[in-house]
């Protein structure tokens, strides 16, 4: 009983995994992962696993990985197939962590991208205004971005970007977005980590965009009281919600994700593919 | 004169010879600076906050340790100092062994003892007494905040201490597993043995350790010698730098936007507007800023609306 408020059980939870497999895989292949198990539910300890496991089976692929901190390689699992995902998953790995890049190209991320956290009082309900202003602001610059729930509490924001860039320009660009963010709106956004700025309002956090972290998969369930999954949506669905003020519209459970997919595919097959290039801004400086 | 790092006392039983620490290594690593390579510049390091870039200064510092990812329980300063090793300056015996009983693997950094002024007679008995019944005198003092575990000799008629390694730091090779460790009942071929055996008495000498150099550290030192008598010497740039302003990319987004969306720069939205530098707005004609900026308040209001 990984859930037990609700009776969701690892079976269930290996079964949805193995269902989500088709969806999931393009977002989380060939990255290395971030294992966040929690061997006794949601409810008792967790842990980050980097390190993949000594006693993984051997035709689970690992990318090593330099780590400044631990001064030498990690070997990171790498999910690239149904059998490997299901396998994560007995380990109690409820949440998957990928990261924004590559293994091969570890310092080259295939995406821009947003979370936005909000801090009580504030709900899903700001988040969902931040990530419309977003969404304008990206479009303004010619760009596509793509939402969904972090399947906790928040909303994250992907611009796809799946050409030659470095976390270099993405994490100073997304930095500099959530500071202008921060100044068109000061008692709605935050762009500082620090919890005590946060009250009220939504942190637009950009710093997720760095070699060193990682971000929940689109499609990994969540460690919450309810078995949430991180669910792409439409951006009409992010207006909904905010115009009908209603929260439970952007949260969605592992059965109804698997049904979302079946009917809709997957609304985040954009952002494994779609090519897009972040403006120079400074080059614009200049 | 060498320079003493340390005075304090070895005590056991009711014996106290005040002495000296000296440090038994002069490390001769080459240590090189850091230069911006187009002109020279020093580089100097800054503690800059990851949040937002700014340079933090040293009292708004605290210790965090990390026991999840970002997630971190902070120490101040004043709980380190409260849990700091008792300052004492003892050197306190604990036991007296044989030196082959310890495993080299658990020493660390080698030190002379010196006596202090006025023990010296105190000093040369211990030496004299450790000498003759061939112990080692494994013993505990604090060194800089930290409490050291340490291996006391006599050699050549002075003390020499090797601060030591604590059991638990000591990494035993079946942590490391089986890459480590052979597995057990490999057969053996004993003729193959005998070979090895043989290769080793062959290269077998006494130790010299004079005969050893460390070859990369006089090969980098010729090369810097020959380049600084080439004169092919970088002159550092060493009066105060300017910094230079990093580009401000929030308002070159906002620029890019404003191009886009056809809106003079000095629009901003609610009360954003009256936090914007006076530079945006200089560059606009009074007139279309204003109108701008209406439009935009309005603009703001609407999508504040829920």
């Amino acid at each position: 009983m990984l859930w037990p408020e609700v009776g969701f059980t690892k079976g269930e939870m290996i079964d949805y995994y193995a269902r989500i497999a088709d969806a999931i895989l393009p977002h989380i292949r060939a990255r290395p992962m971030t294992l966040k198990r929690y061997p006794n539910g949601v409810a008792e300890k967790h842990f980050y696993e980097k390190r993949c496991p000594k006693h993984r089976p051997d035709w689970v692929e690992t990318a090593p990985i330099w780590s400044g901190r631990n001064e030498g390689e990690i070997d990171y699992c790498v999910c690239d197939d149904r059998a490997t995902l299901i396998w994560m998953a007995q380990l109690a790995s409820l949440e998957l962590h990928p990261s924004l890049s590559r293994s091969k190209e570890i310092e080259r991320p295939t995406v821009l991208a947003f979370d936005l956290d909000p801090g009580a009082p504030a709900t899903i309900m700001e988040c969902c205004t931040i990530a419309l202003r977003l969404r304008e602001l990206f479009g303004d610059l010619g760009l596509e971005s793509f939402p969904k729930t972090s399947g906790s509490k928040g909303i994250q924001v992907y611009v796809p970007l799946n050409t030659k860039i470095a976390y270099e320009q993405t994490k100073p660009f997304a930095r500099a977005v959530a500071q202008l963010l921060e100044r068109q709106d000061p008692d709605l956004v935050v762009s500082r980590m620090a919890k005590n700025l946060r009250k009220g309002k939504v942190l637009v956090d950009w710093s997720q965009n760095d070699e060193h972290k990682t971000t929940v998969s689109v499609y990994s369930l969540r460690a919450r009281e309810r078995p949430t999954v991180s669910t792409p949506v439409e951006w009409k669905e992010v207006e909904r919600a905010l115009k009908r003020e209603d929260p439970d519209l952007l949260s969605f459970e592992a059965g109804e994700v698997l049904k979302r997919v079946k009917k809709s595919g997957d609304l985040f097959a954009p952002v494994a593919e779609l090519k897009q290039k972040l403006p120079d801004l400074e080059q614009a400086v200049r | 004169m060498p320079r003493a790092i340390w005075s304090g006392s070895i005590s056991f039983g009711l014996l106290n010879v005040p002495v000296k620490l000296y440090s038994a290594v002069s490390r001769k690593n080459v240590s090189f600076r850091e230069l911006r390579e187009k002109d020279g510049s020093r580089i100097r390091h800054k503690r800059v906050a990851e949040a937002d870039g700014e340079e933090v200064s040293y009292e708004d510092i605290v210790k965090g340790y990390e026991v999840a990812p970002e997630q971190y329980v902070v120490i101040t300063r004043d709980e380190l100092e409260e849990i700091d090793p008792k300052k004492t300056r003892a050197i306190e015996i604990q036991d007296f062994v044989d030196l082959d009983d310890i495993d080299p693997i658990y020493f660390d950094h080698p030190y002379y003892l010196g006596p202090d002024k006025g023990a010296e007679k105190a000093y040369a008995l211990l030496v004299k007494a450790m000498g003759d019944a061939k112990k080692v005198a494994v013993a505990r003092f604090v060194l800089r905040n930290r409490e050291h575990l340490a291996a006391i000799r006599p050699a050549d008629n002075v003390l020499t201490m090797a601060t030591m390694r604590f059991a638990d730091e000591v990494v035993a090779p079946g942590e490391l597993g089986e890459d480590v460790v052979p597995e057990d009942g490999r057969k053996l071929d004993k003729r193959e043995v005998d070979m090895a055996k043989q290769l080793i008495d062959s290269l077998t000498a006494d130790f010299d350790p004079s005969k050893y150099h460390d070859e990369y550290r006089e090969e980098l030192l010729s090369l810097i010698d020959r380049k600084a008598q080439g004169k092919s010497v970088v002159e550092a740039v060493s009066e105060e730098p300017t910094p230079t302003k990093a580009p401000d990319l929030m308002a070159a987004l906002e620029e890019s936007l404003a191009a886009v969306r056809g809106e003079p720069l000095s629009g901003g939205d609610g009360d954003g507007a009256a936090k914007k530098p006076k530079r945006s707005t200089a560059k606009k004609s009074p007139s279309r800023s204003k109108s701008s900026q209406s439009k935009s308040r309005s603009r703001s209001k609407a999508k504040a609306a829920k």
